[in-house]
């Protein structure tokens, strides 16, 4: 795992545990400077943004859907909006409604699993989830139930767990009956009992005293905590639309990641999307709940301790949980499941807040409805600098232990992202070589 | 419910014999059983209420082609490749956190359907697609 010579140290983790995806971890130290920090990716780009030209609009969904095992809803709800924002097509309240209790029930089944099975080991000093399991079985079981609660929502609401069928552009192709609907409030009522005793849980966790420098990036709404519409926000006062992103924001090929890096255009210094950029960027729109759970937890703002994601997440759990009983409550279905469009030559995009963080999508229509071009943005890309830069925040601090150590500690460091290594994974361009004859 | 198949796979390549197999069980009725297909092996854990007995029917790399393979849990004989699963939750790791929480049956049946292409956004290839009578076939006369 490591060599040492008199005055180079290298340090490399082969396999990151407890992350989606495959990736490494790549450290090189001269005596006691950092000469390098690399988190290598290395799982193969998926190359979806080709796959996608010359597909209908009709099947841009399920196309992207297949980005990301954890997260289909995500880039599905995000690619719909895209469309429909290209075409103009209003999507009726009570049907936006649904799509938001679809997206909160993604959070749900994320959040849960990433706190209980990824996270929390690390503060118990536990290798993995199933080490927790041995010692905290009712809290590996409270984060399968909320899985559960999740995979059950999108089940009703989407067709089926695996890679949802019914978001469709212009609406869902199907919408439920509201008794399907009302047979999740024992559900949803558990789940948020569950979701205040976790945040009440992680608030007790002994966090490491560590402070990265960031800027936090989210969309931001003046209505509601903002997950599938808004401006994007920046902790350093910047606010954007949707449509100006790629003039803000870039990506670029690093050489030791098949994963593009994302910047923000102008500046050398990262950002951070995720729960932690989102509370920081609505927190006065959190439900009454986890506001007043928050202030008990004395959890003061701002935080630059990416360690406190895992409180982020429980208090993003609490939010989904007494919103989507809400939703659910009151939900009566109105006027169609789907809006009648027409396709017409153009371009949309659109940003939503995939769990991990915010994720961009635009497409280049043509008059049949078919992609011409397609640029999708991941969480995970935009986080990596951040992750770098932990690192090398941190590492000064690990200098003296052995390389077992560092390593752990590192790995510790970029799980507070919940990276999804896959999705980061989407895009190569290619570079015409011309030969000379 | 008393015997459980499930069908473990996902949309790359070969990677969803197992689901095909268990739909086609499913289709066929010649078996008494509940029947359901999942793509992350954690979702295991949700669906194990009431189960007596369960086989899980999943593609396995590292077989010789044409025969379908049984193992007894618990074993060592198998084990979860790192890029496969959720968060590192393998099917061996998803079997073994259900052990530790208790929630699987006393009798448990892995069976590998032998495949070497797991390629992403890949169709299944023919030549399995044309095997999964024949593995259908031997778990109707091991099971039904």
């Amino acid at each position: 795992m490591s060599e040492s010579s008199s005055k180079k140290r290298q340090i490399h983790v082969p396999i990151l545990t407890r992350v989606e995806g495959e990736g490494a971890l790549n450290i090189v130290l001269n005596q006691k400077s950092i000469e390098r920090v690399e988190l290598n990716i290395y799982e193969p780009p998926r190359f979806f943004e080709a796959f996608l030209r010359g597909r209908s609009h009709n099947e841009v969904a399920d196309i992207t859907a297949r980005i990301c095992g954890i997260c289909p809803i995500a880039y599905q709800m995000t690619a719909v909006q895209a469309i429909e924002s290209a075409w103009g097509i209003e999507i009726p309240v009570s049907v936006q409604r649904l799509r938001r209790l679809m997206y909160l029930a993604e959070w749900i089944e994320s959040h849960g699993l990433h706190i209980h099975l990824l996270h929390a080991p690390d503060f118990f000093g536990c290798d993995s989830g199933l080490e927790l399991a041995k010692h905290n079985p009712q809290a590996v079981q409270r984060g399968l139930k909320l899985k559960k609660i999740g995979n059950h929502t999108l089940e009703i609401l989407g067709g089926r767990a695996i890679h949802p069928i019914s978001l469709a552009v212009g609406g869902f192709y199907r919408l439920p009956r509201p008794e399907e609907l009302h047979a999740l409030i024992e559900d949803f009522q558990w789940g948020l009992q569950a979701s205040i005793e976790i945040a009440r849980w992680v608030g007790g966790f002994e966090f490491p005293d560590f402070h990265s420098p960031t800027t936090y990036v989210a969309l931001q709404s003046q209505l509601e905590y903002a997950i599938m519409s808004g401006n994007v926000a920046s902790s350093d006062g910047r606010l954007l639309a949707t449509t100006d992103y790629e003039d803000a924001f870039n990506e670029e090929h690093v050489s030791h990641s098949t994963a593009l890096h994302s910047r923000r255009k102008g500046s050398e210094e990262p950002y951070q999307v995720g729960p932690l950029a989102r509370i920081h960027l609505n927190y006065d729109l959190l439900c009454p709940t986890a506001k007043r759970i928050a202030e008990e937890l004395k959890w003061r703002l701002p935080t630059f301790n990416p360690f406190h994601s895992i409180i982020a997440r429980a208090l993003e759990l609490i939010q989904a949980f007494e919103e989507g009983l809400e939703i659910i409550k009151t939900f009566q279905p109105s006027g169609k499941a789907r809006q009648d469009y027409q396709p017409v030559e153009g371009r949309g995009c659109s940003i939503t807040e995939a769990p991990r963080g915010l994720i961009y999508h635009r497409y280049d229509l043509d008059s049949d409805g078919k992609v011409k071009t397609a640029k999708i943005v991941p969480p995970t890309s935009q986080n990596q600098r951040q992750i770098e830069q932990d690192l090398y925040e941190a590492l000064p601090t690990l200098l003296d232990f052995d390389d077992a150590y560092v390593a752990q500690n590192c790995e510790k460091l970029i799980r507070n992202y919940d990276p999804c290594i896959s999705c980061s994974t989407h895009f190569l361009k290619v570079r015409r070589i011309h030969k000379k004859d | 419910m008393q015997r459980l198949f499930v069908g473990i796979g996902s949309h790359q390549g070969d990677d969803q014999v197992g689901w095909l197999i268990v739909e086609q069980l499913k289709r066929r009725g010649n078996i008494a059983a509940d029947f359901r297909i999942i793509s992350k092996p954690l979702d295991l854990l949700d669906i194990l209420d009431n189960c007596e007995e369960l086989i899980l029917v999943d593609a396995a790399d590292g077989c010789e082609n044409d025969m379908v393979y049984f193992w007894k849990w618990p074993t060592t004989d198998i084990s979860s490749p790192v890029s496969r699963g959720t968060h590192g939750f393998g099917l061996v790791e998803a079997l073994i956190l259900a052990d530790e929480l208790r929630l699987l049956p006393t009798n448990v049946i892995i069976v590998g359907i032998p495949v070497n292409q797991f390629a992403a956004l890949q169709p299944i290839q023919s030549k399995t697609v044309a095997s999964i009578e024949k593995f259908v076939s031997t778990l109707e006369a091991t099971y039904a």
